[in-house]
């Protein structure tokens, strides 16, 4: 056993820890996580199978499988969060348009009073 | 000013179909003043939504006999359209025209706009630079290079050619104005506009309609890089809606 593979494997424990106590909380996302870290720790603690698995898909080495799911997990974690922002933004703008329409004020009646007091809270 | 006046120019237009105009404006406060005010004293209803402006839009608002409409985040001009729409919606527009705020618009041209909606013939009109050669030739070259492009992309993405489709001097019918919500905060709304149109198979016509590119209106326009921007929002309008 090489120092690289303990530190690693501390790191995924921490990770897994932070997540199990700040993160979400629901059963699947918990399972989820769970099997991506135990695989992690696998995968750590024998490289050799990584090997294996790789010249069984065609793949090279090991590591470049790795690397090849990490950066598809990527992706598609950063579509996940992308689609989640857009959700978010239209929330935002529904918030604000509903706050506008309540406060909006006609001017052509408030007037002519030049000083009007604005009609907002 | 001339608060009598409007009043009575008001109720003869609300007679006919009240006309409203929604001016989306964003940091204007040197110029809303005076473009609103030939809108005004034409009688139209006016709704000018502030997105959240920085250089005391909103106080000049204050002193204007308009519906004044205040964003507290700065959303874009999809989003503040899409507001004055709502607004004019529940208000019971008949006709609600998209007028730039930065003085581009020639409010003269109105009656020429919502003409075929009062009279019945289209749900949407869509303002051209490109149909007389006049009004073409007042576009900044490079501008009219650019905007050739988007018609192409726009046509490709929605199926509607129009001459002209990034032009943001349209006017909507209530029909219109119930099948189309923009969802698009920023300037890909233009795009969006046309995609809802086809989708409700609403009926438009084009009507020329000449822009006045002031030296103003130019440096608060949009710049050429944002073309690329607007492209991808449609894109990703397309896969994540």
């Amino acid at each position: 056993m090489t120092l690289i593979q303990p530190i690693l494997v501390l790191l995924v424990a921490l990770g897994l820890l932070f997540y199990q106590l700040k993160g979400r909380s629901r059963l699947l996302d918990r399972g989820i996580v769970f099997s991506i870290a135990a695989a992690g720790v696998i995968l750590i603690v024998d490289p050799q199978l990584s090997m294996k698995i790789a010249n069984a898909l065609g793949v090279g080495r090991g590591v470049d499988l790795v690397i090849y799911l990490g950066m598809t997990g990527f992706a598609f974690l950063f579509l996940l969060i992308f689609s989640k922002l857009r959700a978010l933004e239209s929330q935002i703008t529904s918030l604000v348009r509903t706050i506008a329409i309540q406060q909006a004020v006609d001017g052509a009646q408030t007037q002519p009073p030049p000083a009007a007091p604005a009609g907002k809270a | 000013m001339v608060v009598a006046e409007r009043a009575g120019a008001a109720d003869e237009e609300a007679a006919v179909a009240p006309v409203w105009v929604v001016v989306p404006a964003f940091n204007e406060a040197r110029v809303i003043a005076s473009t609103v005010a030939p809108l005004v004293s034409a009688g139209y209803r006016v709704v000018v939504v502030d997105d959240c402006s920085t250089d005391g839009t909103w106080a000049v608002l204050e002193t204007l006999p308009v519906i004044r409409i205040r964003h507290r985040l700065n959303l874009g001009q999809g989003a503040a359209l899409q507001t004055g729409m709502e607004y004019a919606r529940r208000q019971g527009a008949g006709v609600v025209v998209h007028f730039d705020a930065d003085g581009q618009h020639d409010a003269a041209q109105i009656p020429l706009i919502v003409a075929p909606i009062l009279a019945g013939e289209a749900d949407i009109v869509f303002g051209s630079r490109f149909i007389r050669p006049h009004d073409a030739r007042q576009v900044p070259r490079s501008r009219r290079i650019l905007l050739r492009a988007g018609r192409i992309f726009s046509g490709l993405m929605t199926g509607l050619w129009l001459t002209d489709t990034h032009n943001g001097y349209r006017a909507l019918s209530a029909r219109a104005l119930s099948a189309i919500r923009l969802q698009e905060n920023g300037f890909a709304h233009a795009t969006e506009i046309l995609d809802a149109a086809g989708r409700a198979s609403l009926r438009y016509v084009e009507v020329p309609v000449t822009i006045r590119y002031t030296p103003y209106s130019r440096a608060k326009g949009q710049p050429m890089s944002n073309a690329v921007n607007i492209m991808l929002d449609l894109i990703l309008h397309r896969f994540f809606r």
